[in-house]
């Protein structure tokens, strides 16, 4: 006879067990399946957007170190190109801060085709290609319909500003006779220029001397009225160098993916790249239209020279390169040569600082900081709610085994009795629980790497300038989380049957013994006892009594709670802090933004021409480098200066000298009340002391009226406008008007932006729509896990007592009846789960978003009362439902039940 | 008057099918007031078919059984739940007591949803449990246990009690003690008292013996002398 295996019995009675209690089983593989799909996902997902990250460095070459001088030197670069001496490649360019479109950016000009730190993706406008060496290439984020923010057209214009202030305040610095040296040997080697300029009427000499004394500092002010001469001025044409920036036209040609421009957001710095021979023709654009004659060709020398580039580029169509380099790109092919040249180009600026500005290694540049806070972030947000969901599935893994060994009492002892081995019970039950398990990971780390990049990707593809993505399986932490997972849900099965398993067979026959004593009874001999009264008795031992499973039935609804005050938590603090900034900094119906800046009284006059507009405040927003005077540190921030006209009702009252800091930029810059902070505006450097710090959500930075004294004696000209409307016109209509107005002036600059206070709070939501699905998803987790975790509780009692609900129906207890001792249990559990949950739900909206912070901005952490309320109902009225599904339960229990053996 | 009466009382099972199987067949027989009567048979005799008959579990296949003249097997779902309520006092083989509840809180679980409830007290006074009444189940011994089911079963104040085996977990000597308990509140309270059981010993106290042999009803008889419990050796 052939003899059956004990291995092939329990294989079928495990087949035939979950089989016939496939829900409950298919509830744990879920869960599981779900932790498992998040954590491997996320995972994936950080580690697919790491490589992302490093795949545009690679493919575009990114330099691994950047040298910024103030000026071209060529025996410097000589000096540089020794140092190097094949350690490593270099590349050169000339950068320069500026604005394109309203959005800060690096106008960076090579001479040729960039090798180094060059674009790895180009999309070509019409009618031209790659060798083109006048090109003008522009991220994908600032074309129009490729981002939210873009506004620009591929083969259309693109404006540069180029902030003339800073350099202007540079070469006052400059004496005479170095320029007049400069100019000397260009008329030296070009002859023609002095009998031009002489021819023109233009006495050199006559100039510089009412430019300076020789050897003395040049008279600034001297050398930009020289521009002002009608003589000079084309038709139509203005002393551009009083403005505060050249406004350099270029042709987009192209749209590109570069290393540097990985971060797409508002406030992140792009690099636009232009080619030398783009610039060859925009500079000298700029200059006809607004000079001519001698000014022309007097502008056409001097700019060169207040920028150290080639004069002869610009004349006698010369093959020269117009623009010298500032900054120096490295790339090497080891740590050590990298490490060895920066060591030698340290020592060399030691000696020779004046014409040295920095030297950072690529993850120092303000590109990869911020890339490598968003990836840590991203690896962060791993560990906060897969977590949650492996609790979850640990706690249905005790849930499940708890009623599996109920069920299984007797088969325990009768397996015992028969005298099969503990260690072969204890894996029959390990055998369901791991078997499960197992197959939920295999499911999830397939479905995890192959799901959550792509979803989260959906939302990198707006934030980020990412070559494709290719999927990376993070092998070594999901085998490990694997392994965890397996070996915590083993461990909590193993405790779970451990106590049945180690009673005697016919202990394990018999009913468990309650091990609560009762006191003596106080009930009144006459007086007939309530049900409601004896069930909650009996409800409240069998808390006791059951305290682990009550224990579990605590922790999934305080978990449940937490997840809800955290998920909602999370709106009410971008909603409060939405309106937090709305009411305190931002009380405009709309916030313009202009191409370029215009006179306050230019603006003022012109906006009050437009009937909707009732209130107009112009004010300067600049992104500056604020230094903290003390420490030296110097952070870049937003700088905001109402004119703050007495009648104002947009800002928050500004004592004429107050100046202001916000928490997050005061913690950054390491500054308190009363510190010095310096900066540079419109070419002045401006020291002043801080007298507030502000709380605020977005609006951080630095504010200070433009009555502060240390403002006082310079012209400042406003691109940024806040406008209240009347409020007999409608959002829409002002608008309209205000674009309308816009459109139709000639004098003004170009309307960017006309943001209504709607469309400002959109986009604050927008940027915070990652943070919205992660509210979602901690909502969704949070019902989830209440069903789950309290069906599954409220399944294991009523099974435990399945029994006695059998013997109630038996005497003629109702459904109603019957079912109020279990609800007693189950709510008064939920109650205590809901306050813990409370509890806790500050703490973790806490953590949740100190895991999930947005650069922008500083969670004002806030939790409206009524979210209490709404977690407290939400949890309580789940209990109650899944209680109410399975008191419908009671009636389908057979009474015969009651009559069964127990011994 | 007839406390209960069974008229062509059947239940069969998987009618129709192959495997038919004819648990009840038509039984019929009356019960008085204030009688100790036994329902006598082997495994598979009917017992317990019967028994859910009577204690409103189940419902007959055909034939029509009377409770003080109502027609029960016409019963919906709740009017059963209230038959069992307030006509039927059961007595389990195995107590089925509430763990969770004293003795006491387990007889006044059961006075708190009858209409005319004896005071429990009293009943466990009765039943010998007065000094035992707040201890839970698991400290009771299984003598004790069954005292305080019959308190139960009592304390609802019932037309009969029904009693499934109420010895059968028992040794035998409290087994005999159960038995005369039993018949005391037949006699004392004037209660039909039905016990199913398959020990003939048990059935050597009845004054109404009902014997059940494949489904039918073999024997009915009325004792008029039956023997004591205390003259029985258990």
């Amino acid at each position: 006879m052939k003899k059956n295996s004990t291995f092939a019995l329990f294989s079928k009675m495990i087949y035939r067990e979950v089989k016939s209690s496939w829900l409950q089983f298919l509830a744990l593989f879920l869960i599981g399946a779900v932790a498992v799909t998040l954590f491997v996902g996320l995972l994936s997902n950080a580690s697919t957007f790491e490589y992302q990250v490093s795949r545009a460095y690679e493919y575009g070459n990114c330099a691994d170190l950047f040298l910024t001088t103030y000026r071209y030197q060529e025996e410097e670069e000589n000096e540089i190109i020794s140092m190097l001496n094949e350690k490593g490649e270099m590349d050169t360019r000339f950068e320069i801060l500026g604005t394109a479109s309203g959005k800060n950016s690096y106008l960076a000009v090579h001479h040729g085709l960039p090798q180094i730190s060059a674009p790895y993706q180009v999309e070509y406008a019409e009618g031209y290609q790659e060798e083109e060496e006048k090109y003008c290439l522009v991220d994908y984020s600032l074309l129009e319909g490729r981002n939210e923010l873009g506004t620009l057209k591929l083969g259309g214009e693109l404006e540069f500003e180029l902030p003339l202030a800073t350099y202007l305040e540079a070469f006052s610095n400059l004496d005479l006779s170095a320029i007049q040296n400069t100019l000397q040997s260009y008329l030296e080697e070009y002859p023609f220029l002095e009998l031009l300029l002489t021819g023109m009427g233009v006495d050199l000499d006559d100039i510089f001397s009412q430019l300076a004394e020789e050897g003395t500092e040049i008279d600034f002010s001297a050398l930009l009225s020289l521009f002002d001469r009608e003589d000079f001025l084309a038709s139509g044409g203005k002393n551009i160098f009083r403005e505060n920036s050249l406004v350099l036209p270029f042709t987009i040609t192209g749209a590109m993916k570069h290393p540097e421009n990985v971060q797409l957001s508002a406030y992140q710095m792009t690099t636009i790249l232009v080619g030398d021979a783009a610039m060859k023709e925009s500079l000298p654009s700029l200059l006809e239209e607004n000079f001519t004659g001698a000014g022309l060709l007097l502008s056409k020398v001097l700019v060169p020279i207040f920028f150290n580039w080639d004069i002869s580029a610009l004349f006698l169509s010369s093959n020269a390169y117009l623009t010298t380099p500032n900054q120096y790109l490295f790339t090497f092919d080891n740590s050590q040569n990298l490490d060895t040249f920066r060591g030698d180009l340290q020592s060399y600026f030691d000696k020779n600082p004046d014409n040295f500005y920095s030297l950072s290694l690529r993850e120092e540049m303000p590109f990869a900081i911020t890339m490598e806070n968003d990836m840590q972030q991203a690896r962060q947000f791993t560990f906060v709610f897969p977590f949650v969901f492996f609790a979850v599935a640990l706690l249905i893994v005790l849930t499940t085994t708890g009623q599996l060994v109920i069920k299984s009492r007797i088969a325990i002892g009768t397996m015992k009795a028969i005298g099969i081995p503990k260690r072969a019970i204890y894996g029959y039950f390990l055998s369901i629980v791991l078997g499960i398990i197992f197959l939920a990971i295999l499911l999830g780390e397939i479905l995890g790497p192959l799901i959550v990049p792509s979803i989260l990707g959906l939302k990198y593809d707006l934030l980020y300038s990412l070559p494709a993505r290719v999927i990376i399986f993070p092998t070594l932490e999901a085998l490990l989380a694997a392994f965890l997972f397996l070996l915590i849900a083993g461990v909590a099965t193993y405790l779970m049957i451990r106590r049945d398993v180690l009673l005697s067979p016919a202990e394990s026959m018999r009913p468990r013994v309650p091990k609560i004593k009762a006191k003596k009874t106080l009930l009144s001999k006459k007086k007939k006892t309530g049900t409601y009264l004896l069930s909650f008795k009996m409800a409240f031992r069998n808390m006791r009594m059951e305290w682990v499973r009550s224990l579990m039935t605590l922790v999934g609804t305080a978990g449940c709670t937490m997840l809800l005050v955290t998920g909602f938590g999370i709106e009410d603090t971008i909603h409060y802090g939405v309106n937090h900034d709305m009411t305190n900094f931002y009380d405009a119906d709309f916030s313009l933004t202009l191409a370029s800046g215009a006179s306050f009284n230019t603006l003022t006059a012109f906006l009050e021409e437009i009937p909707a507009v009732e209130e107009v405040e112009p004010y300067l927003s600049l992104s500056l480098p604020v230094e903290n005077v003390e420490s030296s540190y110097t952070q870049e921030m937003e700088v905001r200066v109402p004119s703050k006209r007495e009648d104002s009702t947009i800002l928050l009252p500004l004592e004429e000298d107050s100046c202001f800091i916000s928490q997050k930029s005061a913690r950054e810059l390491g500054v308190n009340v009363g510190d010095m902070i310096s900066f540079s505006l419109e070419g002045k450097e401006i020291s002043l002391p801080l007298t507030g710090i502000y709380q605020s959500f977005v609006f951080h930075g630095i504010i200070l009226p433009l009555s502060h004294p240390a403002l006082q004696g310079s012209s400042y000209s406003f691109s940024n406008v806040w406008v209240n409307i009347s409020s007999s016109y409608s959002e829409e209509e002002g608008e309209e008007m205000i674009e309308e107005a816009f459109a139709s002036s000639e004098t003004l600059p170009s309307l960017i932006v006309c943001n209504s206070r709607a469309t400002y709070a959109q986009t604050i939501n927008d940027i915070m729509s990652s943070v919205y699905v992660m509210t979602n998803a901690v909502k969704v987790f949070a019902a989830i896990l209440a069903i789950v975790s309290l069906y599954n509780l409220a399944l294991l009692s009523f099974k435990e007592r399945t029994r006695d609900i059998a013997t109630l129906r038996v005497l003629g207890f109702s459904r109603r009846e019957i079912s109020s001792s279990l609800l007693w249990e189950s709510l008064s559990l939920t109650f205590v789960g809901v306050l813990v949950g409370m509890g806790l739900g500050y703490p973790f909206l806490i953590a949740v978003l100190s895991a999930n912070q947005v650069a922008l901005v500083e969670y004002l952490y806030m939790i409206y009362p009524w979210t209490f309320l709404i977690a407290f109902g939400i949890t309580f009225l789940l209990s109650f439902v899944v209680n109410l599904i399975l008191s419908f339960r009671i009636p389908k229990v057979p009474m015969m039940e009651s009559l069964k053996s127990v011994e | 008057m007839n406390i209960l009466e069974a008229k062509e009382l059947s239940k069969i099972y998987h009618q129709g099918e192959e495997n038919e199987t004819r648990a009840l067949d038509k039984v019929s027989f009356c019960l008085t007031p204030g009688t100790f009567t036994v329902v006598l048979g082997a495994s598979g005799a009917g017992k317990s078919t019967l028994l859910n008959l009577l204690g409103g579990m189940d419902v007959a296949t055909s034939g029509h059984l009377f409770c003080e003249g109502k027609d029960i097997t016409a019963y919906k779902e709740k009017e059963l739940s209230f038959y069992r309520r307030e006509e039927v006092g059961f007595v389990f083989q195995f107590y089925n007591l509430m763990e969770k509840l004293t003795a006491y809180e387990n007889v006044a679980l059961a006075a708190s949803i009858a209409k005319n409830p004896l005071d429990p007290k009293e009943v466990l006074e009765k039943v010998g449990l007065a000094e035992r009444q707040d201890h839970f189940p698991s400290a009771l011994s299984g003598g004790e246990q069954q005292r305080v089911a019959i308190a139960r079963a009592i304390v609802k104040n019932p037309t009969f009690l029904l009693c499934d085996e109420p010895t059968g977990a028992l040794d035998s000597k409290t087994g005999g003690q159960i038995i005369s308990l039993l018949t005391s509140i037949a006699h004392e309270e004037n209660k039909t008292v039905v016990v199913v059981t398959h020990n003939s010993l048990i059935a050597e106290c009845a004054e109404h013996l009902l014997r059940l042999r494949d489904g039918k009803l073999e024997e009915d008889i009325l004792i008029s002398s039956p023997k004591s419990p205390e003259e029985i050796n258990w």
